[in-house]
């Protein structure tokens, strides 16, 4: 059986909901993956995707602080999506 | 879950482990949720459940003299234990796993008084660049791995060279861009890729041979020298 990915947008509290993927977390996804994308073969790429997304909302030493980021930066208006380089997600 | 003895038996926890236990409830819970989503089909109270025994187990055998901190050991092995558990998501490459145990080094050093957003986004955003580049390291070739810090180099350049290379090419005209397609990414032989364009042999040599001086001068103006096949 194959995966499905369900990615939901994740609540101040980095809980699931089903809303979509969080926009900041993709934006940090997409800014690590940008230098080393033409260097990974497709099934690479998605297998660090898989990695960036689990530490972001996982990992002890990112997730809170990355909790901490979404409660400080007002939420997307609907449609919006965050700016892409050039800066900090 | 039970603060006596695990799942799989084995002898009580003492108080210092269900300590340790109680830090990482909420890591182990959202480490559940976050792989439920990402399967179809997936019980969230079972992954919960695999999740607590994998936390259980950590707590047993993590020894703060060999490991890091008990919130990266507990989650290499709730995340490695709860992912395994959701059987649709296929195994990870030895890059891969090479990457999840440099996660477990992981620390949070934003610190309680912090300087606020631009230090929070400094903190992930190099905390996921150190994991994108190691992985990226791991999926290289195994000569490149043997070389250690030699091999980052060499990593870093070839990503520099990469960029440099897109940029180079998307200032050419479309033609020379379509010349370059055929022979680069199609790798057709000269004959096929001159009658492609609808010159002959000798033309196409001429503007190949041109063109990749051209990308060679402007690669060697960014410091990029030796590009192979070029």
């Amino acid at each position: 059986m194959s995966p499905t990915p369900q990615r939901g947008r994740a609540t101040p509290d980095g809980a699931a909901s089903d809303q979509g993927p969080d926009p900041l977390v993709e934006a940090f996804v997409e800014q690590a993956m940008a230098p080393y994308g033409a260097c990974l073969p497709p099934e690479a790429a998605a297998e660090l995707r898989e990695i960036l997304e689990a530490v972001l909302e996982t990992h002890p030493a990112v997730a809170p602080v990355v909790d901490r980021l979404r409660r400080l930066r007002p939420p997307a208006r609907s449609g919006a999506r965050p700016k892409r380089g050039g800066g900090e997600p | 879950m039970s603060g006596g003895a695990g799942r799989g038996g084995g002898p009580p926890l003492t108080d210092a482990q269900r300590l340790l236990i109680t830090s990482a409830l909420t890591m182990a819970d959202r480490v559940a949720r976050h792989v439920a989503r990402r399967t179809s089909g997936a019980d969230l109270r079972e992954l919960r459940a695999v999740g607590y025994e994998a936390l259980t187990q950590a707590a047993r055998t993590y020894d703060p003299a060999k490991n890091a901190s008990f919130e990266g050991f507990a989650w290499r092995r709730v995340y490695g234990a709860v992912r395994d558990a959701a059987a649709a998501l296929p195994a990870f490459s030895p890059a891969g796993v090479a990457a999840l145990d440099a996660a477990e080094e992981m620390r949070d050093d934003t610190g309680a008084f912090s300087g606020g957003e631009a230090e929070f986004a400094r903190h992930v955003a190099e905390s996921c660049d150190d994991l994108a580049a190691g992985f990226t390291l791991g999926c290289a070739s195994g000569v490149i791995q043997r070389l250690g810090e030699e091999g980052f180099i060499l990593l870093e350049e070839r990503v520099r060279g990469t960029a440099a290379l897109r940029t180079a090419l998307a200032a050419l005209p479309g033609d020379d861009r379509r010349l370059l397609h055929l022979r680069f990414v199609e790798q057709r032989p000269v004959r096929d890729a001159a009658a492609a364009l609808g010159v002959s042999k000798s033309t196409f040599d001429r503007r190949y041979r041109a063109l990749r001086a051209h990308l060679r001068e402007a690669l060697a103006a960014e410091g990029i020298c030796a590009v192979p096949g070029l």
